[in-house]
């Protein structure tokens, strides 16, 4: 009997995957739990593995395709498999796929469940090691594009996402002009007067990568976000005071050293535990206030070109120690490639600190579906009064970008003034 | 929702058959017989000369096809019969179409009021939308001479006063050129003078191709020439043409014109505001004029003057009307050309692509390898597809040769759909046509033709 190979699913949050690279060609026989495709979501990339022993009949998904969770990959048979078997495992999926664009609206949730084939369940759950919650798979909703071949073509070429291509033909068909017009504010230079004017620089065309693709649904998801963004200057003298006198001795026994982002973990935590309201989630009808203190911090993408969002689970629960020990843990991973997928997601609340970036000024956006993010500035000597007298000080700036809908300005005033007697008493984050 | 078409021919009753099957009260304005120029003293008509030349042809030529040859002769008068008949059933059909949509006929000419309302005599009709589609008109020639008797339009001919023994044609549209092949089919010596270009959006190579066709049956195409004037001599008109670098006489019986421009005049244009530029109504791409309640289709917008433009547009202009979200694009218009042999284009000629910065590639196959072509004797013609070098978008189809017309409609829906080389190669034309050479000049464009000798190196 032949077996299809379909996409895993690694975390509730994957929906998709970029197919990387085949690490069998047709043809060629497998064994059961063997790599057999190379596979990639924003977030991680890992190895499909072969549902059973045989032979690898067909590839029927290609390097660079984009695919939804359970989609096709390959179909996997005995050396003497019969063709009709092969093509009913492949029509089988033509099935599933159309299954895909009617799906069951669950309430204000925008995602939709979709029945499992039978051959599939089995698939997924051999598909990958990392813990597939195999029964209610969650998918977008994804409608088939429909474009003329010409503007297939150039899409393909110029790298644009047909998805994301606004269209103007018949029927919703999307149109060579419509791929043109896509991203088209790049104005060409005029044609007039070209002779005397210096000759345009050529630009550089880059396909869209997947962290890429990632981070702009990502961002397009806060564009209705009714936004605000409070800030307050705090000193950051005894802070950074703190961290030098305790370096040695924290070095000593946790084996890592204490760095200003263990602090900042743990001051958001004891401060999101004193107003909780921040760390809140709009879901349809209601607010949902997390008990968890799950806090995600923007780090540049190993592999750059991008930002990622490691999450730390329960930062209420641990003490400075476990946050160094937990982060290193996740930056590890991170590095290697080895992330699962809850690695980076399940967050309540992030930070964002650009001090190392030199920035002063910035309105940090909202991970959604999170209401309230910490921005922290680069931290500057400057002058401050104190008790009359200006003396030299340590000051950073923390901002608090919010969902309007979810809170207004009198927590979060609550927030930074927490923020603030934290880092006046830095010794509070030690208890 | 009430919707006037100014205007029964094939743009308007196109206009109001849509607009009724929307749900529109539509009423059609019109002084004239029901379609238009077209029906009555054009396409249609011309269609059944044309039909009659290509019947003499092909009887003329049975000793070829293994039959005993007969000399085929004119009966002028049976033809006009044939001629009254067809347009007679189509224009009774026309009316019976409006009528079964319940729109309404008014008889009379429609005029613009200024606040977007249609006059017709005395009466005022008001409307939601108006869709004006008066086409267009003859325009008489502005050389100087006293011999303006014997200056005629195509419908003299088209109405059946006979062939002249000789004429001259005034004119390169596709019309002008049909007219002169159906004369010297029949006896005529024909001089043709395009003097606005011969067969504009034809390829130069159909169209040189083709001229050299027509010089064998008796048509004479005098290129870069003008009529200077004209003089009466005796009983006949002495026209002196001025070529690039001489002086020509030709003594005819006739003088033909065929010129066209849109109908501009009574349809209270600037009393509504409607803005007329370069000799054509202005409108934009839904075919709105600068009335927000008015539209505008067909010959009044401007060249090209083809009925198959005027009803696309009309259709269109009508879900305009009804409040649809519609554009009109004229990217695949096709010319067609009723000779022997047929000619016809759509899209790009290869003058027209290299002059708008497109790298080019060519796919071209003669039809003399053609099954159909050779069984049917019609060996004569060739494909050429015109393509963007990169993605092989079409940009162009040029075809000569039996059953051209038929043909262009696949090349223009290749061209509407966006359509490659590609996807034109795969298709699987049968056989025997001559789509198939259609086909094949799409792998000439990719890989090379299958049904083409190998090229040596």
């Amino acid at each position: 009997m032949a077996t299809g190979v379909y996409v895993p699913i690694w975390g509730l949050q994957m929906t998709e995957a970029t197919v990387t690279k085949w690490l069998v060609e047709e043809g060629r026989p497998v064994s059961q739990g063997q790599g057999i495709v190379v596979i990639e979501t924003y977030k991680i990339s890992g190895e499909v593995e072969s549902p059973v022993d045989g032979i690898l009949h067909r590839q029927t998904a290609q390097p660079t395709q984009v695919l939804p969770v359970g989609s096709l990959l390959g179909v996997v048979g005995s050396a003497e498999e019969d063709e009709a078997e092969i093509e009913r495992v492949i029509k089988e999926e033509a099935m599933v796929t159309d299954l895909q664009v009617t799906p069951h609206r669950q309430a204000g949730e925008g995602v939709a469940t979709v029945p499992q084939p039978p051959a599939q369940s089995a698939a997924v759950a051999a598909g990958m090691s990392v813990s597939p919650p195999a029964a209610a798979s969650v998918l977008p909703v994804e409608k088939a594009v429909r474009a003329t071949p010409l503007a297939r073509k150039l899409a393909r070429e110029k790298g644009v996402d047909l998805r994301a291509v606004k269209a103007t033909g018949r029927g919703g068909r999307i149109k060579a002009q419509d791929v043109e017009a896509h991203g088209s504010d790049q104005a060409t230079p005029s044609q007039v007067g070209a002779a005397s004017r210096p000759a345009a620089a050529k630009d550089e065309v880059a396909p869209l990568t997947t962290l890429r693709r990632a981070i702009i649904a990502k961002t397009m998801q806060t564009v209705n976000i009714p936004y605000g963004a409070l800030s307050r200057t705090v000193r950051m003298d005894r802070l950074l005071d703190l961290r030098s006198s305790l370096a040695e001795a924290f070095e000593r026994r946790h084996g890592n050293r204490l760095t200003f982002t263990h602090l900042l973990f743990k001051a958001t935590a004891l401060a999101l535990e004193e107003v909780p309201t921040l760390n809140a989630r709009l879901a349809g009808e209601q607010i949902v206030i997390h008990g968890s203190k799950n806090i995600g911090m923007v780090v540049t993408a190993p592999a750059g070109g991008g930002i990622m969002i490691p999450v730390i689970r329960n930062v209420q629960a641990m003490d400075l120690g476990d946050i160094a020990r937990e982060w290193a843990a996740l930056l590890k991973r991170l590095r290697s490639g080895t992330q699962t997928l809850d690695d980076l997601s399940g967050g309540t609340f992030t930070i964002s600190n650009v001090g190392p970036l030199g920035i002063d000024v910035f309105t940090p956006l909202i991970h959604p579906p999170e209401s309230a993010i910490l921005g922290v500035s680069r931290i500057v000597e400057t002058p401050v009064v104190t008790n009359g007298r200006i003396v030299v000080g340590k000051t950073a700036s923390l901002i608090v970008g919010a969902d309007h809908r979810v809170f207004d300005a009198d927590p979060i005033g609550a927030f930074l003034g927490t923020l603030d007697r934290l880092f006046q008493n830095p010794e509070e984050l030690l208890i | 929702m009430r919707i006037i078409i100014v205007g029964g021919g094939p743009g308007g009753v196109a206009a109001a058959v849509r607009a009724a099957q929307l749900g529109a009260q539509a009423a059609v304005v019109e002084s004239g017989n029901l379609g238009g120029v077209c029906m009555n003293e054009g396409c249609v008509p011309l269609r059944v000369l044309g039909s009659a030349a290509e019947a003499a042809a092909v009887v003329g030529s049975a000793d070829r096809h293994g039959l005993v040859s007969v000399s085929p002769k004119l009966d002028w008068e049976r033809l006009e019969v044939r001629v009254r008949d067809t347009v007679n059933t189509m224009r009774m059909g026309t009316e019976a179409l409006l009528r079964s949509y319940n729109v309404s006929v008014i008889r009379g000419k429609g005029c613009l009021t200024a606040s977007g309302a249609v006059r017709v005599g005395k009466e005022i009709l008001s409307a939601d939308a108006v869709i004006l589609a008066a086409g267009s008109d003859w325009v008489r020639p502005g050389f100087t001479g006293d011999g303006f008797e014997g200056i005629i339009t195509p419908e003299e001919i088209i109405s059946g006063s006979r062939v002249p023994n000789r004429i001259l044609v005034l004119g390169g549209r596709p019309w002008a050129v049909e007219l002169a092949a159906f004369c010297a089919r029949f006896g005529a010596a024909v001089t043709v003078v395009p003097d606005k270009g011969f067969l504009p959006g034809i390829d130069r190579q159909v169209s040189s191709r083709l001229r050299a066709a027509l010089k064998e049956s008796g048509v004479e195409v005098l290129h870069r020439a003008a009529v200077e004037s004209v003089h009466r001599q005796g009983g006949r008109l002495v026209a002196v043409l001025k070529t690039k670098d001489e002086t020509l006489r030709r003594e005819v019986d006739r003088i033909m014109y065929t010129d066209r421009a849109p109908r501009l005049v009574g349809l209270g244009l600037k009393e509504a505001g409607v803005v007329v530029d370069s000799g054509a109504v202005k409108v934009d791409a839904s075919l709105r004029t600068t009335h927000p309640k008015v539209l505008a289709i067909g010959d009044l917008t401007g060249e090209p003057f083809f009925s198959h433009k005027a009803s696309a547009q009309g259709i269109v202009a009508a879900e305009v009307a009804m409040g649809r979200k519609r554009t009109f694009s004229d990217r695949a218009i096709p010319t067609v050309v009723y000779t022997l042999p047929e000619a016809a284009a759509v899209g790009l000629t290869e003058k027209e692509a290299k002059a708008r910065g497109h790298d080019i590639v060519i796919g071209e196959m003669p039809l003399e390898v053609n099954a159909r072509a050779m069984a049917e004797l019609s060996g004569k013609g060739f494909v050429k597809l015109i393509c963007e070098a990169r993605h092989k978008a079409i940009l162009g189809v040029h075809l000569l040769g039996s059953q051209s017309a038929e043909l262009i409609h696949t090349a223009a829906l290749a061209i509407q759909l966006e359509a490659t080389a590609e996807e034109l190669a795969d298709l699987a034309a049968p056989h025997p046509t001559y789509g198939e050479s259609l086909v094949d000049a799409a792998r000439a464009v990719l890989d090379g033709p299958i049904y083409m000798l190998r090229k040596k190196g």
